[in-house]
């Protein structure tokens, strides 16, 4: 049957399908009606109209094997549908275009099935001005990275390299892979984030090829930064590592970070850790991941902004912001959502048992005060570990700093 | 193999037990059946300290395939640090007979050998050796046989084995540990803090090592007290013949000299980080603390006995005295009511010692310095 063929099957089914919605209209409850209006829009592809019509139906026949397997039919994810046209010649057309549209992937193979670890480039929007507060942290990254990236002339006067990149380290949920975000955002640069789940994944699959592929997405997508999230799960120290396989994804990612056989121009290395003690000192050493900026927890004035933030859509009342922030010292960025979300829920759970809606007022933040306490403890107590007992180069005197003023070293 | 048992092994390997076990959960979830998870569960637990659980998990992994190799290895392992030894060494016996020739069987057996509150030494050193010999190349064998080496007294082995785990792998702070342990219990107190320093700088989360430089620290205050001692006697004759203030000044000054020169060796050869000030109290445990405060107080009490004029200093020696009068006779006291448990748990009281007193205590109590297996 060609496409013309076609035309007037579906012309029908519309129209059927159109007087099915009218019935189911009409006799919301009734199951087979439901049913069959479902089963004709999966038929015509149109899975996703399909699911309210069939929950309606499991809602009242809970037990429907029709419903059911029609829902899963509808859940699943719809096949593209393929060109019919046979008398194109795929194979030469990729052919023609092959110089001017690059291989999928580096083998050639357009078939992603079992290829490499393929990343996304994402653009983003932040800037650093977007981030609430820590005025420190952004005079240092201004100072010690964005600088010498904005002023190329001054770089050519002090012949001053681009190679190298910045580690962020700090406690867990503070805002470090925003800042990596907003660093982007500055240099106009596309983002790439990779995760620890895309590093498991990477060991799992050809770790070293997918190091390489991951570079290579960089580049091609220059200007860019890598992000790698959770450094020292991708470059924790060799001498830890029992399986040959960490080891060599370590080893590639050195071999790629001093750009051997290729050019890292325009590619702006950012990495993030909690646990900076436990990277590869290979990675951090100059011409790599040279420079470390410590974000901390929080400062009031951004502790202000978050809260600000996480309030934004929600209905509050009366909140005092700055009384909040006051009492949230040492709180992470994270922590602050969790309480918004805490006392979101107290007044939400208020609202159903009494039947009447309120708003969240700061009632409802001091009973969630109560439960949600700073995360951070237990990383300030490695922190402190480190300060006294790891730093004897000196790379660890701000972090020691801080401690001191926090009481804990 | 499950991929997501695949993510947990790289998870163990990052040190990340605790993401690991949460996977290893979600398998068992799928699949209750599978002793591949309940293995790797074992072993996440392990790596928290959790043994008890840990035990669990891998007797399930056992009942599920008891012939296979990896579930009796961990177990003997998991039982080693239960320190539940005829469990352990019947287990590592199971294990030699599956694989008799691979050096991990030989490591497990001399770990079972060793744990427990009556060690096998001899025993443990002949497996240790045996291990060692079947993996030359390995720097945990070395340091495993420098261990049942120093238990038998033969340090000068012991150090040699050290030497060479560090030679294989420069890195590894069990090996660095153990050596500075080694240092200390010989005497050689400059080498240890060093040792220890080197050490504490690559693995800060490691508490066997800041417990050994505790013990450095310790070490240090009490031999300070004996040396006040003996020079508070020189005082004291040095008063009672009347020697002008003089002569006492020129003897305090010489020993404030050898103090802070003294001081400033030892401030170098511990951390960066480690204050020697009113901070490093409160890092202390409670009975190390005591030691320090006693040194601290003698050190202060022979500074007036030298300097103060004669009545000052006679009445600081007097009250010196009779403070430690009282702490003797305090300690004595203790142990008098202490001897009827300590005589009643004979046997047991050194590990009830160490269960409730923190390592620390006791292996101060024993002398010695803590060792990793």
């Amino acid at each position: 049957m060609t496409p013309q063929d076609d035309a007037p099957h579906a012309a029908g089914d519309d129209a059927l399908i159109a007087s099915l919605r009218s019935a189911v209209d009409a006799r919301p409850a009734d199951v087979a009606l439901l049913v069959h209006l479902a089963e004709l829009l999966v038929a015509a592809g149109r899975g996703a109209e399909a699911i309210p019509h069939l929950a309606t139906a499991l809602t009242h026949d809970p037990g429907s094997r029709a419903a059911r397997s029609l829902m899963a039919r509808a859940l699943a994810p719809q096949e593209p549908t393929a060109p019919n046209d046979e008398s194109v010649d795929w194979a030469a057309l990729t052919e023609d275009l092959a110089d001017v549209v690059p291989p999928m992937f580096v083998d050639g193979s357009l078939d992603g099935a079992d290829g490499p670890y393929s990343p996304d480039v994402e653009q983003v929007g932040v800037r650093l001005s977007d981030v609430g507060g820590l005025r420190e942290v952004k005079a240092r990254l201004e100072a010690s990275f964005l600088a010498p990236m904005r002023n190329p002339d001054l770089r050519e006067l002090y012949k001053k390299s681009l190679r190298g990149g910045l580690m962020l380290y700090g406690p867990p949920g503070c805002g470090k892979t925003f800042v990596a975000k907003a660093v982007a955002g500055e240099l106009g640069a596309a983002f790439l984030h990779v995760s620890l789940a895309d590093v498991l994944d990477m060991y799992i699959g050809q770790s070293e090829r997918n190091v390489q592929q991951l570079f290579r997405t960089a580049r091609e997508a220059a200007p860019c930064v890598l992000f790698l999230d959770e450094l020292d799960a991708i470059g924790q120290k060799r001498s830890q590592m029992r399986y040959s396989g960490t080891r060599s994804a370590v080893n590639q990612l050195l071999t790629e970070l001093d750009g051997v056989g290729s050019d890292n121009e325009g590619v702006y290395l950012l990495a993030a850790t909690n646990h900076p003690w436990d990277v590869d000192s290979a990675l951090r050493r100059p011409g790599r991941i040279d420079r470390t900026l410590l974000v901390l927890p929080p400062d009031h004035e951004a502790r202000v902004a978050i809260l600000r933030t996480h309030l934004r859509d929600r209905p509050v009342e009366r909140i005092d912001l700055a009384a909040l922030a006051k009492r949230t010292d040492g709180y992470s960025g994270a922590d602050l959502k969790h309480l918004c979300e805490s006392a979101a829920e107290i007044a939400l759970l208020d609202s159903a048992r009494t039947g009447q809606v309120r708003l969240v007022t700061m009632r409802d933040f001091e009973s969630a005060l109560k439960d949600v306490r700073p995360s951070i403890g237990p990383w300030l107590e490695t922190a402190r570990n480190v300060a006294i007992y790891g730093n004897a180069t000196g790379e660890y005197d701000e972090l020691a700093r801080y401690l001191r003023k926090r009481g804990r070293s | 193999m499950n991929p997501d048992l695949d993510r947990a092994e790289i998870l163990l390997d990052l040190h990340r037990p605790a993401d690991a076990e949460r996977l290893a959960r979600d398998c068992l979830a799928g699949q209750p059946d599978s002793a591949e998870a309940l293995n790797l569960l074992g072993r996440a637990l392990n790596d928290q300290g959790r043994h008890r659980e840990a035990e669990g998990a891998i007797r399930a992994a056992l009942a599920l395939e008891p012939d296979e190799g990896d579930h009796v290895l961990q177990l003997a392992s998991t039982l080693s640090q239960l320190g539940q030894q005829v469990a352990a060494v019947t287990l590592a016996q199971r294990l030699l007979t599956l694989r008799p020739h691979e050096w991990s069987s030989h490591y497990i057996h001399a770990q079972a050998l060793l744990s427990g509150r009556r060690p096998r030494r001899r025993s443990a050193y002949d497996a240790a050796q045996r291990a060692r010999d079947l993996a030359p190349w390995n720097p945990e064998t070395h340091n495993l046989l420098g261990v049942c080496a120093a238990d038998l007294g033969r340090q000068d082995e012991a150090e040699a084995c050290y030497h060479e785990a560090l030679r294989l792998d420069p890195e590894y702070v069990f090996a660095m540990n153990n050596l500075a342990a080694l240092d200390l219990d010989r005497g050689r107190f400059g080498r240890a803090g060093a040792g220890l320093t080197a050490a504490a700088q690559r693995a800060p989360q490691d508490d066997v090592v800041r417990l050994n430089l505790d013990i450095v620290v310790v070490t240090w205050a009490q031999r300070l007290s004996l040396a006040d001692l003996a020079l508070g006697v020189l005082a004291a004759a040095l008063l009672a013949i009347g020697a002008p203030w003089v002569v006492r000044a020129a003897v305090g000054t010489a020993y404030l000299a050898g103090l802070l020169g003294l001081l400033a060796t030892f401030r170098r050869q511990l951390p960066r980080g480690l204050s020697l000030g009113p901070r490093l109290l409160g890092r202390l445990p409670w009975s190390a603390r005591r030691v320090v405060v006693l040194a601290s107080l003698c050190t202060l009490a022979l500074v007036i006995l030298f300097f103060a004029p004669v009545g000052v200093a006679a009445a600081t020696g007097v009250a010196t005295l009779t403070l430690l009068q009282l702490v003797g006779a305090l300690v004595l006291a203790g142990w008098l009511l202490s001897l009827p448990y300590l005589l009643a748990r004979q046997g047991r009281a050194s590990w009830q010692w160490h269960r409730t007193h923190g390592r620390w205590a006791a292996r101060r109590r024993r002398g010695k310095t803590v060792r990793f297996r």
